[in-house]
């Protein structure tokens, strides 16, 4: 196993969000502060008390499928291989290249496929059940992977790490590794969720979905807004890249993972803390040299005062932090993919991501946390943090293009 | 590096410990294996009655083979090494029956919300592992990873790299599937859609606790055998059905990376999960890596059932059984081909050193 100082860069960007398909309508939002959150429809009919979300409206995905039938895939794959095919292009590659490289498929979730699990479930309930239902073929979760490589014919590992709200973090950590240790030429990684009725009633009982919107950091903040999408990253070496030609977005400098290992549901200021430390020190950095935090930022009245402490606690110089959930919800295992993005987005056009709705900081959360408007700034080291159930925990650091020589 | 297993834990059908299942597999009068959960395994028969009221079927599995492994490697007390190790959990979709289950819920219930807020944490996929690092106090890396009958090798490649790259010293490493009466039936209808035979689905849990060679042999820790080598990849013309030489690639690859030869393996223990595709695949890549002469071949699921996440660590323990007769240090491949696309290999090392069977006396 080859454990060398090649530098990991991210070559290549592919998204399906509420607020943009594809990745430059994604910036765009970003940088304008748009919301997608609307009402879901049937949730209000269904009783749901909240019943806005984050969601996709005007995703078609056969244009992109060629090899398979996207109606024997379920919908978060259906994401996931639209979000690939753009990053594939993104980074310059065609389909054939792409069978002669060592390509893994690496993709994060928190509820798999837990649409395709809603009708089968519903299949299962009704008095005439559908006989040749196809769910029964790609319900589990790793058929997303599974999907991404037989669609794009990948040789290498196809794995679905389904650590919940921190999944996208630990894909592109895991790729970052496969292309550090030379087990995989090229990785598409990423995370994906669609909107899960299951998580939304859980969340709901709760007590932690707001009604209307979701404002990070806020005094007034209710609770987190559900939402969906995916985002798939290339991950190769910076030599690949510049050998293709491919513009780099940005360099991947190092990541950590650890876990509380105190409660399910309830975050742990200090283990947070502690993770970011260490992802500072994989990366050869300190806190001082972080210009900007793309926050997990869940809106959650616990989860907002945690994270801005243990960021408090890590951060001496005050850096920005803003949440990109005020805009898009809680996408769950594609948050972190998501705002990777959105911190590729930071570093090459100079700004930071609004958080939006904002009215009036949390005295609690003592962040600057660029309230309701984006601002220029240029920037050249960023932190994405991605924190989960189960207390697993994953930050990576992302460094500006222009450094790489 | 060269890492070595010092602790296992599995719950299997033929009980509750690694040496009952060794035992089960060294006795030829078992059993055709059967549908359904374990006999008498459930959260409180493994735990006790308290705390284990809302504990899903996945995480009682996993909680209590880890803590097998934990206390087999000699680990039990609290101290520097338990607070740095991780945990890495090949499973599916962690705990499928909670998930369905309060899926059904929102459908049936008026309003649709009213769900159980204890049994909610259930059901993300890595509920189980977060629960392992709970109960065990595992502050490290912890991470799932989801990849079907794959999931067991993709887990042991996880770990192996995470341990080469720094970010671990040691690591608890296993896979785990619960039976789950929905599942079941979804994946009988799978196997009726794919025209495949008959295989009854199971459940299981192994773990293993994964550490470098010599600071094994620096703590004092015996090595059960060694992981020499674990590689997964994807064949997009197995998805479809047909046959390609990718898994004789693989498994040479995975021989070349372990610096051993087709020539030195004792054992090879295959899947066989009875899908025609897989079975043709796996059978066609034995005879392409063994023209010149076969070692013993042995195949899993005939044995085990359909334990999906859990197939592969059966595998490895089917080929430890097997090596365990062995007087000298030999060596076994676990193959495996799955009709989604998935394939691995896995080499695994025993020892010529007799101390290492006690566990399994």
């Amino acid at each position: 196993m080859f454990v060398g100082s090649r530098r990991v860069v991210i070559s290549g960007i592919g998204v399906i969000s509420s607020i943009g398909i594809g990745r430059d309508a994604f910036a765009k939002s970003l940088k304008e502060g748009r919301s997608g959150v609307k009402p879901v429809d049937g949730f209000r009919e269904a009783g749901f008390p909240s019943h806005v979300a984050g969601q996709v409206r005007d995703f078609a995905p056969d244009g992109e499928f060629l090899t398979l039938d996207p109606a024997h895939v379920g919908r978060s794959a259906q994401m996931a291989v639209c979000a690939t095919a753009e990053a594939i292009r993104d980074a310059g590659f065609s389909r054939e290249a792409l069978r002669k490289m060592r390509c893994g498929a690496v993709f994060g979730t928190t509820d798999g496929e837990c649409q395709v699990v809603e009708r089968l479930v519903c299949n299962d309930l009704s008095e005439a059940p559908e006989k040749d239902d196809m769910s029964p073929l790609f319900f589990s979760a790793e058929a997303i992977a599974g999907a991404v490589a037989a669609e794009f014919a990948l040789t290498g590992e196809a794995i679905v790490l389904p650590t919940a709200c921190a999944a996208g973090n630990y894909a592109i950590g895991h790729a970052y590794d496969q292309i550090r240790s030379g087990g995989a030429d090229m990785v598409v990684c990423g995370g994906v969720d669609s909107l899960s009725r299951k998580t939304f009633a859980g969340f709901t009982r709760l007590g932690a979905v707001a009604p209307e919107r979701c404002q990070p950091f806020d005094r007034n903040r209710k609770g987190i807004i559900p939402g969906e999408g995916a985002a798939a990253l290339v991950v190769e070496t910076y030599e690949s890249a510049r050998a293709r030609g491919a513009a780099v977005h940005a360099e991947i400098l190092g990541y950590a993972l650890n876990c509380d290992a105190r409660h399910m549901v309830a975050p742990d200021a200090g283990s947070i803390a502690h993770c970011m430390r260490l992802a500072h020190a994989r990366a050869g950095l300190s806190a001082d040299d972080v210009d900007y935090i793309c926050a997990h930022g869940t809106g959650t009245p616990m989860n907002d005062v945690v994270e801005a402490s243990a960021i408090n606690e890590v951060f001496r110089r005050r850096a920005p932090v803003s949440s990109i959930k005020s805009m898009i919800g809680h996408t769950m295992g594609a948050a972190s993919a998501l705002a990777a993005v959105a911190c590729c987005a930071a570093l090459n056009q100079g700004f930071i991501p609004p958080t939006i709705n904002h009215d009036e900081l949390d005295p609690k959360c003592d962040l600057d946390c660029v309230p309701n408007v984006a601002r220029r700034q240029s920037l050249r080291i960023v932190q994405n943090n991605g924190f989960a159930f189960g207390g697993n925990n994953a930050v990576v650091l992302f460094g500006h293009p222009e450094n790489l020589q | 590096m060269t890492f070595v297993v010092t602790g296992i834990g599995a719950i299997s059908r033929f009980g509750l410990s690694p040496s009952q299942l060794i035992a089960g597999l060294r006795s030829d009068a078992h059993e055709p294996p059967g549908s359904g959960e374990t006999p008498g395994v459930t959260a409180a028969s493994l735990h006790g009655a308290k705390g284990t009221q809302f504990m899903d079927r996945a995480t009682a599995l996993a909680v209590y083979a880890a803590r097998a492994a934990i206390e087999e490697a000699g680990l039990a007390q609290e101290s520097s090494d338990r607070r740095e190790m991780g945990l890495v959990l090949g499973s599916s979709n962690g705990s499928i029956a909670s998930i369905a289950a309060m899926t059904r819920e929102t459908f049936v219930r008026t309003p649709p919300h009213h769900v159980s807020a204890m049994e909610f944490p259930n059901t993300v996929m890595n509920a189980p592992a977060g629960q392992c690092a709970i109960r065990h106090a595992l502050r490290g890396l912890n991470a799932t990873v989801s990849a079907g009958h794959l999931s067991g090798i993709s887990a042991l490649q996880y770990a192996i790299e995470k341990l080469t790259l720094g970010y671990a010293s040691s690591l608890l490493v296993g896979a785990v599937e619960e039976y789950a009466e929905c599942a079941s039936r979804w994946r009988t209808r799978a196997r009726d859609l794919l025209a495949s035979r008959a295989v009854p689905p199971a459940e299981g849990v192994v773990f293993f606790h994964l550490e470098d060679r010599e600071a094994a042999k620096a703590a004092g820790r015996r090595a059960h055998f060694e992981i020499l080598a674990a590689v997964t990849g994807f064949d997009a013309a197995l998805a479809r059905g047909g046959e390609t030489d990718a898994l004789v690639d693989l498994a040479r690859e995975c021989l070349a990376r372990g610096d051993a030869d087709v020539a030195d393996l004792a054992a090879v223990v295959i899947a066989d999960l009875g899908h025609a595709a897989t079975d043709r695949y796996e059978a066609r890549s034995l005879d392409a890596l063994f023209a010149n002469g076969r070692p013993r071949i042995l195949s899993a699921t005939p044995i085990f059932g359909d334990t999906a996440s859990a197939l592969n660590f059966f595998q490895v323990l089917t080929a430890v059984a097997t090596l365990s007769g062995e007087v000298d240090e030999c060596l076994a491949l676990i193959l495996t081909a799955e009709p989604g696309g998935r394939i691995g290999a896995l080499l695994i090392k025993r020892p010529a050193d007799p101390a290492r069977e006690e566990v399994f006396q």
